[in-house]
């Protein structure tokens, strides 16, 4: 306990101190245009969630945070297996490649996909070299390119959360389920990916909160069309200057996290079988 | 928030929402061991070459003519940005002196974060144009700018003239309005409403009717990493824009942006300069808004930067009246705004726009 | 061999930026029913060899037939092969009994039958209360009994055991010694079995294969093996030994003596002729101390060591520079170190090593 004192310490201050001023402010007054007025007063709270366009953009939210995890969860998927199951002498350098790009903001890497997904962009020029398409398609500056940044940005991390959630996949039961018939279809049905489940759900969870409070993504590649939460929160914050507002969203999204991991933990416990 | 907020400064800080919130109330730390001299604490933009121009036409001048006086800059990327760190420093405060929207300044006014200034101290409020006096003497404006239409002049044979052009198919796919919250949109609103025969203060549908016609024409509501840059790359060729960033870009890029002020005139944007309440150098400080106020610092910064001055005495060169609203004949087609009125359905303007012209 | 069920011909396996075979042409025949051992030290090709049969490694070159049957090329999963592992690998996120269920699911046989199947092998290992158990909640043995249960369900056509025992502590393993050599023989399988332990390879199997450097040394019955090594690797390997280096100086009717520098001329019986050199090998427990009667070979020696045991006391004895290791059983008071003792075995107690 004398031990991790410091640590609670650091921890209390880091984290608790700003979510209780968090707390507080949410209960503050807004009054004409921006003025911030003490209060205890759950008015913004109220204000939000009898705000219909709020519903609309947490729904959005949602449905953004549940389509960027399972595409994120897909394509990264087979990588982290064969990451974690390879025995090449590759597989520290191959492992650095797949995280590497946390390495750069992801500001940086959104606005790289900007071009990328530009009218003239490598995507759009190619697919016209290739015939596919004529007129270029609208890859930015919408939802398409949210979703696309979005799921590249997210894939280093699914792929670590799922690596270290793949512990019980092993080739050992692989090759037991072999011995006894299964071919690797099977095998993988029955075996390698029901053991790789909390892989995938430690990776999923991950990918979803950070989706859902993914704020550069939307706002850069958005085109302003794009309203989430995170977004919403930082105009209220920085433009509207509606602290209170920003605040009280704010604990709604901390809340929101907090029955997705109810939620998880139930649902880990489940396949665990525990 | 004004036009030159640009994100891109404060987007790292601001990956979890909670992390947003408590990146505003993030204090400058207070350096006061300055013997013998007075030092006093400017906040204002850090942006778009505001600090530079700022320091170099106004700030030089007043330490070689006050050599008693330091002043020092401090750079914020928005004025929103700025109420934030005023807010947190109220019971002690670290700056003397900011420079910021007048809207937003509005806010402080009221949440008793500025003072009053003396008339008696700031001798040259008297001579300001009435657009940029404010009520009980609160820090009055400082600068003035205005909406444009900048576009790309490799791309755009045929400049626009005026606010209608934006309906022009041949722009279809190539625009960039920043929407409400930010002044650009609320802006744009006050002209075509204006345009349209109506008064913004009763009902706007009639311009968010004409908004809603041009939504499928417009590439971004958000432009990134900002307008002019934009502009200037030829991803999109027609553009809302402020006429002091656009003149800069302007001349900063040889011209491939170009700017019109639309015949049917525009609205124009005040940035006040105030006194932070409970600051330890209130003389210094009114004594360098004194200066910011007067003729000569105006003209210079006027032509650094293209921000029409606020002071009725200042004289500036042909170029520069051209290039801002300091023609009478500009003068005139300017629409009266209430900012304050504004900032007050800000919020409802926004939720209009996003209901009925972005989400169409 | 005329009845052979199981035969690796000529099976080698070389992996890419190694100087040597893993498993170099190994010919190993198995009779059906038989119950052999690969043995050999860690790094021997025993596993090697073990998972190619399995289908888990393909082999570089030669055959693997099963009675008659080229399945060189056949994937693991139509192998019929039951395999257990040293780590159990048991489906972590099934019960005992889907466990066992697994390979006759897989198999496609009808509900009924999978039940009646099921419940009948975990009978054979004793454990039908746990059908319904999690893997989690097994001990060591249980699992490792499951796990046979699990590869002898789909009755296989030979059964693969990687080392089962070696996770156990050694009362258990004892135990499961008996009870799979049990199985094994009441359900008549084939069975190949890998093991670094000589005693558990020498106590259960039919014949052994001792290998080295992916190279079979000696193939045999473990009493064969034991008292008439083919080199000198498999002496050393299996049990403990004596082996002098010599001269051979004369033959005489059946038994060579051989010239031991230091030592002596030792006297053993030998059907080989034509030997100019010979390396003498006797066995610890066939030294006897102070023989009571007249022996083939006697020597004096001064203990260095002597490791009392309980059954057996273990004596290291120094012979003019020469350590020779003895053991006697019914012992007493162990030797003290530095004694003067009398060491004699006859000629026939002796065996020359071939090679």
């Amino acid at each position: 306990m004398a031990l991790l004192t410091p640590g609670l310490l650091a921890l209390g201050v880091s984290f608790l101190v700003p979510l209780v001023w968090l707390a507080r402010m949410s209960l503050n007054r807004t009054v004409g245009p921006a003025e911030l007025q003490p209060a205890v007063s759950p008015q913004s709270y109220i204000d939000v969630l009898t705000d219909g366009f709020m519903w609309k953009v947490a729904w959005h939210t949602l449905w953004l945070g549940l389509l960027v995890t399972v595409l994120t969860i897909v394509v990264s998927y087979p990588i982290a297996l064969f990451l974690a199951r390879t025995r090449s002498r590759l597989r520290g350098l191959l492992m650095a490649l797949a995280i590497a790009p946390l390495l750069t903001s992801s500001v940086v890497r959104t606005f790289g996909w900007l071009i990328l997904l530009s009218d003239d962009g490598v995507v759009n020029s190619a697919l016209r070299t290739l015939g596919i398409t004529s007129e270029p398609l609208v890859l930015t500056n919408n939802v398409t390119g949210v979703v696309i940044a979005l799921v590249e940005i997210m894939m280093p991390y699914a792929i670590l959360a799922m690596i270290a959630g793949f512990g019980r996949v092993s080739k050992n039961l692989e090759e037991a389920a072999g011995s006894l018939g299964a071919g690797r279809l099977r095998c993988f049905v029955r075996i390698t990916f029901p053991l790789s489940l909390p892989g995938v759900f430690t990776g999923a969870l991950m990918v979803f909160v950070l989706t859902i409070s993914a704020f550069i993504t939307p706002r850069l590649m958005g085109g302003g069309r794009v309203f989430v939460i995170a977004t919403e929160i930082y105009d209220q914050a920085t433009t509207t200057l509606d602290w209170p507002r920003a605040s009280a969203l704010s604990v709604l999204l901390l809340l929101l996290f907090g029955v997705f991991l109810v939620l998880y933990q139930r649902l880990f416990r489940m396949v665990e079988g525990k | 928030m004004t036009k030159r907020m640009s994100r891109r400064a404060v987007l790292p800080l601001l990956l979890a929402p909670a992390v947003a919130l408590s990146a505003c109330s993030t204090g400058t730390t207070s350096d006061e061991a300055n013997g013998g001299e007075t030092t006093i604490r400017l906040m204002a933009y850090a942006t778009g070459g505001f600090k530079e121009k700022y320091i170099k036409a106004v700030i030089e001048p007043f330490e070689q003519a006050n050599p008693g006086i330091k002043v020092e800059y401090d750079g914020v990327v928005s004025s929103a940005e700025m109420l934030g760190r005023l807010r947190t420093q109220k019971s002690n405060p670290t700056v003397d002196v900011s420079i910021m929207d007048l809207s937003v300044a509005e806010s402080a006014n009221k949440e008793g974060i500025f003072a009053p200034l003396d008339p008696a101290k700031v001798p040259n409020m008297k001579d300001l144009s009435e657009q940029a006096k404010v009520r009980d003497n609160f820090g009055p404006g400082v600068t003035f700018d205005n909406l444009t239409l900048a576009y790309n002049t490799k791309a755009v044979s045929t400049p626009p003239t005026s606010w209608n052009d934006l309906w022009d198919p041949a722009y279809k796919g190539k625009i960039s309005i920043s929407a409400p919250p930010q002044l650009d949109g609320i802006g744009l609103t006050v002209i075509l409403n204006k345009m349209l025969g109506g008064d913004y203060t009763a009902s706007i549908e009639p311009a968010i009717k004409r908004l809603r016609e041009l939504a499928p024409s417009v590439q971004t509501w958000n432009p990134q990493p900002d307008t002019y840059t934009l502009v200037k790359s030829g991803q999109v060729e027609l553009a809302l824009a402020w006429n002091a960033r656009s003149q800069l870009q302007h001349d900063q890029s040889n011209g491939a942006l170009g700017v019109v002020l639309p015949k049917e005139g525009s609205i124009m944007q005040v940035n006040t300069i105030n006194l932070v309440k409970g600051g330890k150098q209130a003389d210094a400080a009114q004594k360098f808004i004194d200066h910011a106020l007067s003729p000569d610092a105006q003209a210079a910064f006027s032509a650094e930067m293209f921000y029409a001055p606020t002071n009725m005495l200042t004289k500036v060169n042909d170029e520069v009246a051209q290039r801002t609203v300091m023609t009478p004949e500009k003068l005139k087609t300017m629409i009266a705004v209430d900012w304050n009125w504004l900032a007050e359905h800000r919020a409802e303007w926004t939720d209009v726009w996003r209901k009925d012209v972005i989400s169409n | 061999m005329e009845d052979a069920y199981l035969v690796l011909n000529k099976l080698t396996k070389t992996y890419p930026n190694q100087p040597r075979s893993a498993v170099h042409e190994v010919e190993i025949d198995v009779a059906r029913g038989e119950f052999i051992s690969l043995l050999g030290p860690s790094g021997c090709g025993k596993t090697t060899t073990l998972r190619m049969i399995a289908g888990l490694i393909t082999p570089t070159s030669g055959r693997i037939s099963v009675d008659g049957t080229d399945i060189t090329s056949r994937p693991v999963h139509k192998r019929d092969m039951g395999l257990v592992f040293q780590s159990y690998a048991l489906f972590p996120h099934m019960s005992v009994g889907q466990n066992v269920e697994f390979g006759l699911e897989m198999r496609r046989i009808a509900r009924g039958e999978r039940r009646r199947r099921v419940a009948e092998a975990l009978d054979m290992v004793h454990l039908s209360h746990l059908a319904n158990r999690r893997v989690s909640q097994l001990s060591g043995g249980q699992a490792q009994r499951i796990a046979l249960a699990r590869a002898l369900v789909i009755e296989p056509t030979v059964l693969l055991l990687d080392e089962p025992l070696s996770n156990l502590d050694a009362k258990l393993r004892e135990e499961l010694r008996v009870e799979i050599r049990r199985i094994q023989q009441e359900i008549g399988i084939t069975t190949v079995f890998v093991t670094h332990d000589q005693d558990e390879a020498l106590a259960m199997s039919d014949r052994l294969v001792v290998m080295s450097e992916g190279r079979v040394e000696q193939v045999g019955e473990p009493w064969a093996i034991y008292e008439t090594p083919k080199n000198r690797f498999v002496a050393d390997f299996i049990g403990r030994t004596n082996m002098f280096d010599g001269q051979v100086v004369g033959r005489d009717d059946g038994v060579l003596r051989v010239e031991i520098a230091g030592v002596g001329t030792l006297s053993v019986r030998a059907p080989e002729a034509d030997l100019a050199t010979a390396t003498v090998m006797v066995r610890p427990h066939r030294v006897r101390i102070e023989p009571a009667q007249q022996m083939a070979n006697e020597l004096k020696g001064r203990v260095v060591q002597s490791s009392y045991l309980g059954d057996v006391e273990s004596v290291v004895i120094d012979v003019n520079g020469t350590r020779v290791l003895a053991e006697r059983a019914h012992s007493g008071r162990p030797l003290a170190a530095g004694a003067t003792v009398g060491l004699g075995w006859g000629d026939a107690d002796a065996y020359v090593i071939p090679q």
